[in-house]
């Protein structure tokens, strides 16, 4: 690979989104090459340092030890008289798991790529879908649930409101409007529609709108078991959260 | 030998701390655990989004740390940085495999209850200083950051989804990084500022 070629994607390298013979190109390059490899480390702090910024949490105390003993417990299974026979089994089980994750890469990027596409056609799906919708209400009585979304802690300023509506013979609807926190939060923000059980049943980013930030979707989801809303920051701090009313 | 488990680390001693790592001293790895333990974990609950996902992630991570450790070479990079990319490239790595075609779902974390300042770690203020830098970007540069960093989109995915050239994501992918960069190294000048004022 030139020089050229290796900065072209260097910001994808250091984020991690190349494929894995993508990225061992540019490895061998960095060997070589002293200017790519500065301008990769540089790259690579910035990407780390995103990875520094996420919200801390306490692992388990019983995890250091857990992995004080696997990193010991392999060690110790390495004598000296059977380093040939671990190479081989090494340079096998690389083998396979190259030959596993090839066909696993190829399947994932295969579904994201059909996982973009379905998100296109769902958005312009929506579009339709919400005409029609609109036009449905003055046809039926239909009772939104409704949700004021309260700032949490830290949040200042915070605030939102969510309007479902569920209806028995057509798809649901959910909106849900929000103001920024004043000086805390890190956009972009997304909202989720959780059930009891806390589990996500639909959700989405925001666009901002001239009337603020603005989620919807038109869902084949059953948006009836929604039970609670919370919104999310881009470090996957919970930002609002409101209980959803069970009628009217 | 041993090593500290608090305050800045040299580049002489992240390159003696990882000889000791490969050599397989268990001050080294406890050492290592108690330095970077808690970000990777919570790099692990942010982007796989389960305490479960984030274990198992620590502790590959660390495996990988320790076959990698001889490897290691100070004065191409941090020891943070260099930690942080294998933990965020393993991670993605399940991301996508376990992804699929389903559709993302929302992670939200509960942070932990902030220490009283008296007992302020380097862990927590370097996560300060990273959200202060992550601050300063413009919202299109967080969103951008955030759709490859935090959801494993690549350039191309990125490009399609926002109908935007794939030549210009991948340039404001690099400038955002370069931001992060400066804005982040500044934060920790700041930082280095205010101690020195204090000493004297």
């Amino acid at each position: 690979m030139t020089c050229l070629e290796v900065r072209e994607r260097m910001a994808e390298y250091a984020l991690g989104l190349l494929q894995k013979p993508d990225a061992r190109g540019i490895e061998r390059h960095l060997v070589w090459c002293a200017g790519c490899r500065k301008e990769s480390g540089e790259l690579q702090e910035g990407a780390a340092s995103l990875g520094f910024s996420v919200p801390q949490v306490e692992p388990h105390p019983s995890l250091e030890w857990r992995i004080a003993g696997r990193l010991t417990g392999t060690q110790s299974s390495r004598k000296p008289s059977r380093r040939g026979f671990r190479i081989l089994v090494a340079a096998t089980l690389a083998a396979m798991l190259g030959a596993v994750g090839a066909m696993s890469w190829a399947i994932a990027e295969r579904n994201r790529v059909l996982s973009i596409e379905a998100t296109i056609h769902r958005q312009v799906d929506n579009i339709a879908k919400l005409q029609e919708l609109l036009k449905s209400f003055e046809n039926r009585q239909t009772k939104a649930r409704h949700a004021t979304l309260i700032a949490r802690p830290g949040f200042r300023g915070a605030s939102g409101l969510a309007l479902i509506y569920p209806a028995a013979n057509f798809p649901d609807l959910y909106l849900v409007s929000m103001k920024s926190p004043d000086d805390s939060g890190l956009a972009p923000y997304e909202v989720g529609l959780l059930d009891k059980g806390g589990v996500q049943v639909a959700g989405g980013e925001f666009v901002q709108t001239t009337g603020g930030l603005l989620s919807y979707e038109v869902s084949g989801a059953d948006l009836s078991k929604v039970n609670s809303i919370v919104v999310v920051d881009t470090l996957g701090r919970a930002v609002l959260f409101g209980k959803v009313s069970s009628t009217g | 030998m041993t090593f500290g488990r608090e305050g800045p680390l040299s580049r002489e001693s992240e390159q003696e701390l990882m000889q000791a790592l490969a050599a397989g001293n268990e001050d080294a790895i406890r050492t290592l655990y108690s330095r970077f333990g808690r970000p990777v974990y919570s790099l692990g609950m942010r982007l796989l989004g389960s305490g479960e996902g984030a274990e198992e992630l620590t502790q590959d991570v660390f495996l990988a740390a320790w076959r990698k450790a001889a490897r290691f070479d100070s004065n191409r990079g941090r020891l943070s940085t260099w930690l942080m990319a294998i933990a965020h490239n393993i991670a993605i790595d399940r991301l996508r495999h376990e992804r699929g075609t389903g559709r993302p779902s929302l992670v939200f974390v509960d942070e932990m209850p902030e220490p009283a300042p008296t007992e302020e770690e380097d862990a927590l203020l370097e996560r300060d200083r990273a959200r202060r830098a992550l601050a300063a970007l413009s919202p299109a540069e967080r969103h951008l950051l955030s759709q490859a960093y935090f959801q494993g989109w690549t350039a191309r995915e990125i490009a399609e989804a926002g109908g935007i050239p794939l030549g210009t994501v991948k340039t404001r992918l690099r400038t955002a990084l370069i931001k992060m960069r400066v804005a982040y190294a500044e934060q920790a000048r700041a930082v280095a500022g205010v101690a020195d004022g204090e000493a004297r």
